[in-house]
C-alpha cells in the first residue's frame, strides 16, 4: 500500500512538472462519450447511477436501494446479482467502457466486486438492448467508466465502519499537454461480524456472523493522449482482488472462502475526420475464481471497430468485433476457447426538431449457434416545451453461457440461445427544473428460457420456460424550494411464467421478483451543510417457483450528512437501516441492522 | 363461532376416543399414524422439512416439525428412522439429529456429538447407529466416513466406528449392522457385540438402499458408475455374510429401493422410470413423464401402494404420486422441497 502511495505521488509530481512546462499546445479536448450506442437508443432509458457523497459502496450497495434493480446479495459484501425488470441474473450485463464484462462461464456480473471508489461514474439502462449491446442484455445494463479528468488533482479519502469496516482510497487526476489521465487505488476491508436474530434456532438467539469478513484492493490507471486534434489514444486498465470468506447461511456453518481476481486492459483509438468517426477497441480481460483452492481462469481478448457518420439528419454507425473466450475450469474437463463476432449497424435520424427516431440491428455469429437477427425500433417526440413520449420495440438474446454448455457432468452443448421480444413506452412531464416526473409501460416475452433440471445423477440445462415480464415505472422529482429536493420512485413488476417444465409453475411469479419496489428521498442543502434521507420498500419475494415460500416485505432507511468543512475537506456520516429492520435478500442470509459510516476526504488542486 | 365451537368440541371428542381406544404402548397424537415424505429443501437454505400424509383424510399437512417446535428443521433433511414412540430424523447439513416424539412431533432431544455429514440411522435397544460421510476440505476431499455409535439416553457419542468412503444406509439384521459405502464398492458389515467392521464385500458401484426380503437375505441397490450402465442388485446371506446373487441391470439407477409387502419384490428407479425385481427379473413398471426427476421411493404395506417423488428441480414444492401394485395410478399430493423418501407407520 505504502509503495504504491508512493508510486503515485511521484507519477503525479512527474505530470505536474510537465503541466508547468506545457504551453502552447493546447487542444480542444475530444470527449468520447461514455455511451457512445446511446443517439441510437430512442425510447430507452438510461440513468446515472449515484451514491451519496463521502461514502465509497460498491455496485451491489448502492442499487440495493434503487427500485429499478433486485439486488440478489449472498450476504452483506458478498456475492450479489441483479435482476432488472424481472428478469434473471444472467439477463444483464456489466460493461467497462463499453465491453461487455459479465463472467463468461456463470454469464452474469458479481456486483459487490465493482467498488465506486476506482469509477468516475456508473449508468443503469433499463429494458432490453441487445440490438445495440449484444448478447445478455435482456433486462438492462450498467455501464462503468472513468472519464478524461479537467484539472490536476489529488484527493485522499479514508472511512470508517461498523462490523470493522476500513477505506482507503487515493485518487489523482492530471492534465498534462496532450496528456491527461486519471489514477485511482482503493483497498477496504470489513470484519463483518454483524449481530444478527438467528430465527432458525430455539429461542432466536441474538448471534454475530462469523466467517464473513472480506479484503479488498484494487486500481484504475486510465490514460489518454491527444497526439493531434483529430486523434485521441486511451489506454484503460484495471484491477481488482476480493478475499473473502462466504457468509453462512442461517442454519450451517460453513468455512467457505473466495478470492476473485479481476484483470482488464483496453486500448482505444478514435479518430475523426471528415469521412466520419472510427473507433477501435483492443482488450483483454480475464477474471480468476478460486473458491476452496479450486480454481478457474477465464481470459478474453476483445477487438472491435466502428465507424459512425452523419449524413443529413440521419447518423449511421456500423461496426463488429470479434471475441476469443477461453476458460480453465477443472469441471470442463479440457480448456475451453472458442470464437465469436457480432456485426451491427444502427441508425438515428431528425425528421424535425421534435422527432428523433432511432433503428437498429444486429446480428452474432458464433459455431454451432443460429442467434436470432436482433432489430430494435425507438422514438422521442417532444411536444411543447414539458413533454416527451418515447418508446422502443426490441428484440433481444443471451447466449449459453460457457457453463451451461461446458460444465461436466451434465453441459448442454445443444442449447439454444434465449430470445425475447420486447416493447416499452414512457411519458416524460417536466416543468422547468422544479418538476417533473416520468411513467412507463412495459411489456415482454422470454422464451428458450434456460433452467438447469435434475437429469439421473446429475443436473443438465435444458431451454424449456417461456417467461412473461410487464411492469410499470413511476418516478417523480419536486423541488419545493431551493434547499429542499424530494423523489418518489415507484416499479410494478410482473414477471410470469407462461410455460414451465412443471405446470405447477404456470402462471407464478419468478423467485426473487418483488413485485412492488419503491424509494422516496428527501435532501436538503443549508450553506454547504447536505443532508439526506432516503426510505426504500421492497415488497414480498417469493423464493420458490411455485410462490409457496416467500421472503416478507421490508423498509430500509438511510440518512446521510455531508458537511465540507473547507473547499479541500469532506466530512460526511451516515447511518443507514436505522429502524433496524431485519431482512433478507437471499433466503437465509442474514443482513445487518443499524450501521454507521463516518469519511473524511482531503483534495489537493494543483492547477489554480 | 358456533362453528368453531363444534370444531373444538369435535376435536377433543376425537382426542378423548384416540386416547380411551388406544391404549397399548404405541405412539399416540395426531401423527401417531399415517405417512410421512422427508423433504430435503435446498441445500444451504435450510429449507428442508416433514410432511404428513393421512391415508384416511388424503390431508396433508407441510413442515410438521416447524409447527410443532416452531424452528426450521434443518438444512438438508436427509432421512428419518422409527423406532416405537420416536422418530429420529437426520439433518445432513446441519450435522444433527432431531429425536421426536412420533405421537406429537415434539422435539425430545438432538443428537450432534461427532456427527459429520450424517446420512441414515439405525437402532437396537439404547444405542443408535448414524452412518457419516465425515466432512469435505476446501478441495472437497473427505476426511474419514463413520458410523457413529450413540447412546440414545444422553444423546452421547460413545464411538465411532471408521468405515470405507461414503458410508450411507444402514440395516441391522440380528446382531449384525450392514453398512453400504456409496463412494465406493463395499457394503461392510459390523458386529454390533465387538462393535468392529466383521467384514468388507465388494458389491458394486455406488452401493446404497438396503432392504431383508421374506427369506432374511440382504438386497443391496447399486447405482453403477459414472456413464458406466452397471447398477446392479446384489443379495447378501445375512448370517455368513457372502455374496449371493448378482443382477446386473445393464443401466444406472438411484441408490434407493422400496419393497413390497411380501417382501418379495423390489422397486428401483432411474430418472423418469420405475423398474421392478422380482425373482432375478427386472421389468419396466413405470414411466412417469410428467415428472421432472424421481427422487424417492416407498411401499406402504399397510394399503400396498407404492409412494413415487418428484423432486420439481428443487424449484419448488414436489409432488408424491401413489400407485397400486398393478401400476395404476391412484392419485398425487403436494409435498415439501425435495421430497427424498417416505417413512410408513406400520400399527
Amino acid at each position: 500500500m505504502v509503495r504504491l502511495f508512493l508510486v503515485i505521488a511521484l507519477v503525479i509530481c512527474h505530470c505536474v512538472h510537465l503541466q508547468a512546462q506545457a504551453d502552447s499546445v493546447l487542444l480542444e479536448n475530444i470527449t468520447i462519450r461514455a455511451l457512445p450506442w446511446q443517439e441510437f437508443a430512442a425510447g430507452l432509458k438510461v440513468a446515472s447511477i449515484k451514491q451519496e457523497a463521502g461514502v465509497q459502496h460498491s455496485l451491489a450497495s448502492v442499487l440495493s436501494t434503487n427500485p429499478r434493480a433486485y439486488v440478489k446479495a449472498y450476504g452483506a459484501g458478498q456475492l450479489a446479482t441483479l435482476s432488472i425488470r424481472g428478469t434473471s441474473s444472467s439477463q444483464n450485463a456489466l460493461f467497462w467502457h463499453g465491453v461487455n464484462v459479465n463472467i463468461t462461464s456463470l454469464g452474469q456480473s458479481d456486483f459487490s466486486l465493482t467498488p465506486f471508489a476506482l469509477i468516475d461514474r456508473a449508468d443503469l439502462q433499463l429494458g432490453a438492448s441487445s440490438s445495440l449491446l449484444g448478447s445478455d442484455a435482456i433486462g438492462g445494463s450498467i455501464h462503468i467508466a472513468n472519464e478524461q479528468p479537467k484539472s490536476t488533482e489529488i484527493n485522499l479519502f479514508t472511512g470508517l465502519g461498523s462490523f470493522g469496516h476500513h477505506q482507503v482510497r487515493v485518487a489523482a487526476s492530471a492534465v498534462a499537454g496532450k496528456f491527461s489521465f486519471t489514477s485511482k487505488a482503493f483497498r477496504q476491508s470489513a470484519k463483518n461480524n454483524f449481530p444478527y436474530t438467528n430465527t432458525t434456532k430455539r429461542g432466536h438467539p441474538r448471534e454475530t456472523m462469523e466467517n464473513a469478513s472480506f479484503a479488498q484492493y484494487g486500481f484504475t490507471q486510465d490514460t489518454w493522449w491527444q497526439p493531434t486534434a483529430n486523434k485521441l489514444i486511451g489506454l484503460h486498465v484495471w484491477f481488482t482482488d476480493m478475499d473473502r470468506n462466504i457468509q453462512p447461511t442461517l442454519s450451517g456453518a460453513n468455512h467457505d472462502h473466495q478470492h476473485d481476481q479481476s484483470k482488464r486492459i483496453m486500448l482505444d483509438y478514435y479518430l475523426e475526420n471528415k469521412f466520419g468517426k472510427t473507433e477501435f477497441k483492443l482488450a483483454r480481460l480475464e477474471d480468476r475464481i478460486n473458491f476452496n483452492g479450486s480454481l478457474s481462469v477465464m481470459p478474453r481478448v476483445y477487438g472491435a471497430v466502428d465507424h459512425e457518420v452523419g449524413h443529413g439528419s440521419f447518423t449511421h454507425k456500423i461496426g463488429a468485433n470479434v471475441q476469443r473466450f477461453g476458460a480453465k475450469i477443472d469441471a470442463y474437463g479440457s480448456q475451453i476457447a472458442e470464437l465469436r463476432s457480432d456485426l451491427y449497424y444502427s441508425v438515428s435520424y431528425e425528421p424535425a426538431n421534435s422527432w428523433l427516431l432511432t433503428w437498429a440491428i444486429r446480428q452474432t455469429l458464433a459455431e454451432g449457434f443460429d442467434p436470432p437477427v436482433t432489430p430494435s425500433i425507438g422514438w422521442e417526440h417532444t411536444i411543447g416545451s414539458k413533454w416527451k413520449w418515447s418508446g422502443n420495440l426490441a428484440r433481444s438474446y443471451r447466449m449459453p453461457t460457457l457453463n451451461d454448455r461446458y460444465w461436466q457432468p451434465g453441459g448442454n452443448p445443444d442449447l439454444l440461445p434465449e430470445h425475447g421480444m420486447h416493447g416499452e413506452t414512457s411519458m416524460t412531464y417536466s416543468a422547468s427544473s422544479h418538476f417533473s416526473t416520468s411513467v412507463t409501460l412495459y411489456g415482454g416475452k422470454v422464451t428458450n428460457w434456460i433452467i438447469w433440471l435434475p437429469n439421473g445423477s446429475y443436473w443438465s440445462p435444458e431451454n424449456i420456460d417461456k417467461v412473461t415480464l410487464s411492469g410499470v415505472e413511476y418516478d417523480m422529482e419536486w423541488r419545493p424550494i431551493k434547499a429542499l429536493a424530494v423523489a418518489l420512485s415507484y416499479s410494478l413488476t410482473k414477471s410470469v411464467r407462461e410455460q414451465s417444465y412443471n405446470p405447477r409453475f404456470v402462471g407464478k411469479q419468478l423467485p426473487y421478483v418483488p413485485m412492488h419496489q419503491a424509494k422516496s428521498t428527501l435532501s436538503y442543502t443549508r450553506q454547504k451543510l447536505k443532508a439526506n434521507i432516503a426510505a426504500t420498500w421492497t415488497g414480498l419475494r417469493y423464493t420458490t417457483a411455485d410462490n409457496d415460500y416467500r421472503l416478507p416485505a421490508f423498509l430500509l432507511v438511510d440518512m446521510g450528512l455531508a458537511w465540507p468543512l473547507h473547499v479541500r475537506w469532506l466530512i460526511a456520516a451516515s447511518a443507514n437501516n436505522i429502524t433496524n429492520s431485519t431482512y433478507q435478500l437471499m433466503e437465509n442470509r442474514a443482513m445487518p441492522g443499524i450501521n454507521f459510516n463516518l469519511t473524511i476526504q482531503h483534495t489537493f488542486k494543483f492547477n489554480k | 363461532m358456533k362453528n368453531r365451537f363444534l370444531y373444538i368440541l369435535l376435536i377433543t371428542l376425537m382426542g378423548l376416543w384416540s386416547c380411551t381406544s388406544d391404549d397399548n404402548s404405541g405412539p399416540k397424537g395426531e401423527y401417531a399414524k399415517g405417512i410421512f415424505v422427508v423433504n430435503e429443501g435446498n441445500f444451504g437454505l435450510g429449507n428442508g422439512s416433514v410432511s404428513h400424509f393421512n391415508t384416511d383424510t388424503k390431508e396433508v399437512e407441510q413442515d410438521i416439525f416447524k409447527s410443532v417446535n416452531e424452528i426450521p428443521l434443518g438444512d438438508v433433511v436427509q432421512s428419518m428412522h422409527v423406532d416405537g414412540k420416536q422418530a429420529y430424523i437426520v439433518v445432513n447439513n446441519s450435522k444433527k439429529v432431531e429425536v421426536v416424539d412420533l405421537g406429537t412431533f415434539k422435539s425430545t432431544a438432538t443428537i450432534s456429538a461427532g456427527l459429520a455429514n450424517p446420512r441414515y440411522m439405525a437402532t437396537k435397544g439404547t444405542k443408535g447407529y448414524i452412518s457419516n460421510w465425515g466432512n469435505f476440505d476446501a478441495s472437497f476431499n473427505l476426511d474419514q466416513s463413520f458410523i457413529a455409535v450413540v447412546d440414545l439416553t444422553n444423546q452421547a457419542l460413545l464411538k465411532k466406528i471408521n468405515t470405507q468412503n461414503g458410508t450411507e444406509n444402514v440395516l441391522i439384521v440380528g446382531d449384525r449392522l450392514f453398512v453400504s459405502n456409496n463412494f465406493t464398492s463395499t457394503v461392510e458389515i459390523i458386529n454390533l457385540a465387538t462393535e468392529a467392521v466383521e467384514k468388507s464385500l465388494t458389491v458394486g458401484n455406488s452401493p446404497g438402499a438396503l432392504a431383508v426380503d421374506n427369506a432374511g437375505t440382504v438386497w443391496v441397490v447399486c447405482g453403477g458408475s459414472w456413464g458406466g450402465n452397471d447398477g446392479k442388485l446384489v443379495s447378501i446371506n445375512a448370517s455368513n455374510g457372502s455374496i449371493q446373487k448378482t443382477i446386473d441391470l445393464g443401466f444406472n439407477v438411484a441408490a434407493k429401493m422400496a419393497i413390497n409387502k411380501p417382501k418379495n419384490q423390489h422397486y428401483i428407479y432411474s430418472g423418469k422410470k420405475v423398474y421392478r425385481h422380482q425373482n432375478n427379473t427386472v421389468t419396466p413398471f413405470l414411466d412417469i413423464t410428467e415428472f421432472t426427476s424421481i427422487y424417492g421411493i416407498g411401499f406402504d404395506e399397510k394399503n400396498g401402494h407404492l409412494y413415487v417423488s418428484d423432486d420439481a428441480g428443487f424449484a419448488g414444492n414436489g409432488t408424491v404420486r401413489r400407485y397400486s401394485e398393478d401400476g395404476s395410478l391412484i392419485d398425487s399430493f403436494i409435498s415439501g422441497i425435495g421430497p427424498n423418501g417416505f417413512v410408513f407407520i406400520v400399527e
